[in-house]
C-alpha cells in the first residue's frame, strides 16, 4: 500500500519536513511526522492502545453512516497461521530459502490487526464505504502514532489467497480486505519526500 | 470423565483407552508435544455458529493438522452468510464442556457432528475426553455409531 522512498532513521528522532515552518499545531505535526514503520521493535504495544484506536477510528467521515468497517485483532495462533501461509506462497514463487526468511521476519512483527468493508451491491456505496475504512485506517494510525506506535498497513499476496480469509472467518462474499495493519514500535523511522502543494493543486476561479 | 460421555463411548462398542491429562497440558499441541502422541492422530472438536439471522451450530471434528474449509464447505453446509467459530462461553453453554476437553461424544441430539474424513482414515485418533484431565484415543470407526456424526468430505484442508 504505501512506499518508502529515502534514508531510514533512527526510532525516537523527528522526521524533518521543509513544509513544517515550527509553527504546526500538535495535529499538524503529527499528521506531518507519521511514516509507514517496516521494522519493529519486539515488545508488543498495550492491547488497550489498540482498542482505543479501534474506538477513534469509527469517528471517520462515512456517508449514510453504514459503519462499514470491521476489525479483526489477531491472535498468536492466527498470526502463525497467516505466516505459515505467505511462507508456503513465497516458497511457491520464490524458493524454500526466501520463504524462510520471510517466515522468519513475520513471525517477529509484533502486532497484527486486519480491516475490511462490508460489501455492497450498490458501485457508489462500495466505493464510499471503502474510502470512509480508508480515513478509518489513518484515525487508527495517527492515534497510535501519538502514543509512539507505528503502524504498516499492507495489502499484499497474502491477503488475496482464498485461504487467509478462512483464516480469518471472514466470508469473500460479505467482506473485502482493505489492510492487514502491523504494529509496533518503531526500530526505524524512514524519512519520506512529497511533491510540493504547487505541484498537486489546482485552483479555480 | 463426564457421564454423557463415558455412556455414549459405552454404547459404541468400540474399543477405547482413557488417558489422564494434565489440564495445564490439554491444548492439542501442547497435549502431543508433552505426551508423545503426532499432531496428525490428534483431532479438534471447534464449535461453529452463525453470526447472523437464526442461530445455528455445528460441532466438526477435524485433524490437528489440517483447518476448517469455511468458506467452501462450512459456511455452505450451515447454510449462512457469516461465520464464526463459537466463543468458550458459548460452546460450554451448548456442550457442557470447557475449551481443551470438548469432544464430539454425548452432546445434545440437536448439535450436528460432522466429521472430516481425514479422520476416518486415521489408525486411530486422540480426542477431547469432556474436559480438560481426559483425553480418549479410539478408532475413527467410533463416528459410524455415533448417532448426530456425518463424515464430510473437505471439511477441513491440509495447513
Amino acid at each position: 500500500m504505501a512506499s518508502n522512498l529515502g534514508v531510514k532513521r533512527e526510532a525516537g528522532a523527528a522526521a524533518p519536513d521543509a513544509s513544517d515552518t515550527g509553527a504546526d499545531s500538535d495535529v499538524a505535526r503529527l499528521i506531518r511526522s507519521r511514516r509507514t514503520i517496516h521494522e519493529f521493535e519486539p515488545q508488543a504495544p498495550p492491547q488497550s492502545k489498540v482498542l482505543e484506536a479501534i474506538d477513534l477510528a469509527r469517528w471517520a467521515p462515512n456517508h449514510h453512516a453504514t459503519e462499514p468497517w470491521r476489525f479483526y485483532l489477531l491472535g498468536s495462533e492466527t498470526i502463525a497461521a497467516i505466516v505459515e501461509l505467505n511462507a508456503q506462497i513465497v516458497e511457491r514463487k520464490s524458493g524454500p530459502e526466501a520463504a524462510w526468511a520471510k517466515h522468519a521476519r513475520w513471525s517477529a512483527i509484533p502486532g497484527w490487526l486486519v480491516v475490511t468493508c462490508e460489501r455492497s451491491d450498490d458501485a457508489t456505496r462500495s466505493r464510499e464505504d471503502y474510502a470512509a475504512c480508508c480515513c478509518a485506517i489513518q484515525n487508527l494510525q495517527l492515534y497510535l502514532w501519538s502514543e509512539g506506535i507505528g503502524v504498516k498497513w499492507t495489502t499484499g499476496a497474502v491477503t488475496r489467497d482464498p485461504a487467509f480469509y478462512d483464516i480469518l472467518w471472514i466470508d469473500p462474499e460479505c467482506e473485502t480486505l482493505v489492510g492487514m495493519l502491523w504494529y509496533g514500535y518503531a526500530r526505524e523511522v524512514p524519512m519520506v519526500a512529497r511533491k510540493s502543494v504547487p505541484e498537486i493543486l489546482v485552483t479555480l476561479p | 470423565m463426564p457421564e454423557p460421555v463415558r455412556r455414549a463411548l459405552a454404547e459404541s462398542g468400540v474399543p477405547f483407552e482413557i488417558l489422564a491429562c494434565d489440564p495445564e497440558l490439554a491444548d492439542t499441541a501442547v497435549f502431543c508435544e508433552r505426551y508423545g502422541f503426532a499432531l496428525a492422530d490428534s483431532a479438534n472438536t471447534i464449535v461453529v455458529t452463525s453470526k447472523s439471522g437464526e442461530r445455528r451450530y455445528a460441532a466438526c471434528v477435524l485433524l490437528a493438522t489440517t483447518r476448517l474449509d469455511v468458506n467452501k464447505t462450512v459456511r455452505k453446509r450451515l447454510g449462512v452468510r457469516r461465520i464464526s467459530f463459537a466463543s468458550p462461553e458459548e460452546t460450554e453453554r451448548l456442550t457442557g464442556m470447557v475449551l481443551g476437553g470438548v469432544t464430539p461424544l454425548g452432546l445434545p441430539e440437536t448439535l450436528p457432528v460432522w466429521v472430516d474424513e481425514q479422520v476416518m482414515a486415521r489408525p486411530y485418533v486422540v480426542l477431547g475426553g469432556g474436559n480438560r484431565s481426559t483425553k480418549i484415543k479410539v478408532a475413527p470407526a467410533l463416528f459410524e455409531r455415533v448417532p448426530n456424526a456425518t463424515v464430510v468430505p473437505g471439511l477441513a484442508v491440509e495447513i
